[in-house]
């Protein structure tokens, strides 16, 4: 079996906890490269990591690495446990929300851009949201509610009419991965991609599966291609 | 003319089962709009629905009542909105009733995302437009369970309706949640899901649920009530360093060694199930996914109480002595694999030459996803899984 290295903590990364609007205690970890913490004055971008619900904040780290590749292009991050899952379990657990209080995810999305944007001193649309399956739907609706969000990520988005309207009025920069054997987010991600700005991508895999495990697929299975990291830190990078 | 399409699953009951009658069992919230409360044909409809809910040992009330403990279903008539609100703001609400509802598209993506509650619509095919957006909600809803009956609205649907609320809440199954201690410190976070009639002196067999390296008990949350419904009780697991088992730290700092006694875990839960007076403790089995697949063989092969071991999509290459016990073939296998996914459909299908036990299985997808996703894909899966737990962990 192949067994996954250890997580290394980074010299960069700093944990933090931080409060939802309704004042859901949220728990998270910073990742700030060399420009941002010596404050020099340097133009920083920054990004929202926003696992589904079935994982946690460590889904884009283990293995993957995210947080490191973004911080290669200049990329400020910030991962963190959405409300319920992860450090951020209590009072109640996710299986314990109700279908509405899930969708307040959005919530915590939007607390966790805050932060990220006081600490790297973020003034302009230089935020980045990334989220993956079941929760880009609250991703993408805090993302359209806040102007300085200047591009939104998508790996294998579930999405609804009401959340694809938003985009729509929003027409943010898009890029959206997705596998084409899952039809549903082939569907949503595509209308996605169709709501956003002429600066949105689409790219359409084949046999990778579903969310940041895409990322893990597609070492495993296609060495030889691209690292989707990369192609996202570039993507973002070139967008923000 | 009356058309009806519904009640595959749910027995319709002539008489009224014996344990049904002591008290009040669960509770309906009524929510009904303002025009549809008026309506003669509501009003005749809640005066069956109440007698017959009080057969069962249900009560009616509104929603102002305060809710205590006991088990809650909801019936919305007219607009829908609030009762589709209701139930999807309650994760308690376990089901839904919709009677004539004329619903929104907010209030149909709710149901889209509304997966504790199933949700029983009745729409007349007299109402035109009632029916289409009935029927978009009911095709809306993700819950198994859902169910739609489209017939003429009279007093005749009110037994039908307290029987699927009956079955719905009593669905036969008993879920506790538990922890589970190692011989390590590690206290091992889990839902121990139990045929209702273990609990009435028969012994179900049982099998431990292990999740992915990324993931938590919680993709099990389908599978786990219909091997339970097959009469397989289910152990639906956090290992260590996952989900809410975390005492002692995370999965993801661990190193090889603390990654390779995830498989003790099995041994503990096997150890835990055999102390159950409800389980039988020689017929266990272990369901694995990705690296908790590759745990789940190390702890179960070589462990004599276990006799069926299902791995889905795992990177696990099987040790010497492994393979010797399934070529024993004491050990039913069922291998799951996705096709495009090379090195581990490749492990898999070795893993699956080597047993010769008569139940073993292969099934093998087009899809390259991983794990759990496969049940997204594939509705047919963990019910086809349920059914070979069952078939070889049978008496």
């Amino acid at each position: 079996m192949s067994d996954l290295a250890p997580i290394v903590p980074n010299k960069d990364d700093e944990v933090v906890t931080f409060e939802a609007t309704d004042g859901w205690q949220l728990s998270g970890v910073l990742r700030l490269p060399l420009p941002a913490r010596l404050d020099t004055g340097a133009r920083v971008m920054g990004a929202v990591l926003v696992p589904g619900s079935h994982h946690e904040q460590d889904t884009f780290v283990y293995g993957l690495g995210v947080p490191d590749v973004l911080a290669e292009h200049g990329i400020a991050s910030i991962r963190f446990d959405i409300r319920g899952r992860g450090e951020s379990r209590s009072p109640r657990s996710w299986r314990q929300l109700s279908t509405l209080e899930r969708r307040r995810v959005a919530d915590d999305v939007a607390a966790a851009a805050d932060l990220l944007r006081t600490r790297v001193g973020i003034t302009d649309a230089s935020v980045a949201v990334i989220s993956e399956q079941d929760t880009a739907r609250s991703a993408a609706l805090a993302a359209a509610g806040d102007p300085l969000v200047g591009a939104l990520v998508m790996l294998s988005p579930r999405l609804d009419r009401s959340t694809l309207e938003a985009l729509a009025a929003r027409r943010l920069p898009t890029y959206v991965m997705v596998s084409k054997e899952d039809r549903r987010s082939l569907h949503d991600g595509t209308h996605a991609y169709l709501a956003g700005d002429e600066r949105s991508e689409l790219d359409v895999f084949s046999g990778l599966g579903f969310g940041a495990t895409m990322f893990m697929s597609r070492s495993f299975e296609q060495p030889d291609e691209a690292p989707l990291q990369v192609m996202l830190a570039e993507w973002v990078q070139r967008t923000l | 003319m009356r058309n009806r399409i519904i009640f595959s699953s749910v027995p319709e009951h002539d008489e009224v089962p014996s344990d049904r009658v002591s008290g009040d069992r669960w509770v309906i919230v009524e929510l009904v709009s303002g025009e549809a409360s008026r309506d003669p044909k509501w009003a005749g409809f809640r005066s069956a629905l109440r007698d017959e809910i009080e057969r069962y040992g249900g009560s009616i009330v509104d929603s102002d009542a305060a809710i205590d403990l006991r088990p809650v279903a909801v019936v919305g008539c007219g607009a829908g909105e609030d009762a589709v609100g209701f139930a999807a703001g309650s994760p308690g609400v376990s089901a839904l009733v919709l009677v004539r509802c004329d619903l929104t598209q907010d209030s149909i993506e709710l149901i889209s995302e509304c997966s504790h509650a199933a949700v029983y619509t009745l729409a007349d095919p007299a109402d035109r437009t009632i029916l289409a957006a009935s029927l978009d909600g009911h095709l809306a809803s993700p819950h198994d369970s859902s169910d739609i009956e489209v017939a003429a609205f009279d007093t005749s649907l009110a037994p039908m309706v307290a029987a699927w609320v009956d079955h719905r809440i009593s669905s036969g199954i008993h879920v506790e949640e538990v922890t589970i201690p190692t011989p390590d410190g590690w206290g091992l976070g889990a839902d121990l899901i139990v045929p209702a009639n273990a609990h009435a002196g028969a012994v179900a067999p049982a099998v431990v649920l292990m999740h992915s390296g990324r993931s938590d008990r919680a993709v099990f949350d389908r599978l786990a009530p219909l091997l339970a419904q097959r009469g397989v009780a289910a152990l639906a697991l956090d290992w260590r360093g996952r989900g809410e088992s975390t005492n002692l730290g995370r999965f993801v700092d661990f190193t090889s060694e603390q990654q390779a006694a995830v498989a003790g875990d099995v041994t503990a839960s096997y150890d835990y199930l055999s102390s159950r007076s409800e389980i039988d403790g020689t017929r266990l089995g272990v369901l694995g996914i990705a690296h908790g697949a590759g745990y789940g063989a190390n702890g179960a092969l070589g462990d004599k109480r276990t006799k069926a071991l299902a791995m889905m999509t795992a990177y696990h290459l099987l040790e010497k002595g492994q393979e010797e016990v399934l070529q024993t073939g004491d050990v039913a296998v069922l291998c799951v694999a996705c096709t495009p996914n090379k090195m581990s459909s490749g492990a898999l299908r070795e893993i699956y030459s080597k047993s010769t036990n008569p139940s073993s299985r292969m099934m093998e997808f087009s899809e390259g996803v991983l794990g759990y996703q496969l049940f997204d894909l594939h509705a047919h899966l963990e019910p086809a899984i349920a059914d070979w737990f069952a078939e070889a962990l049978g008496p």
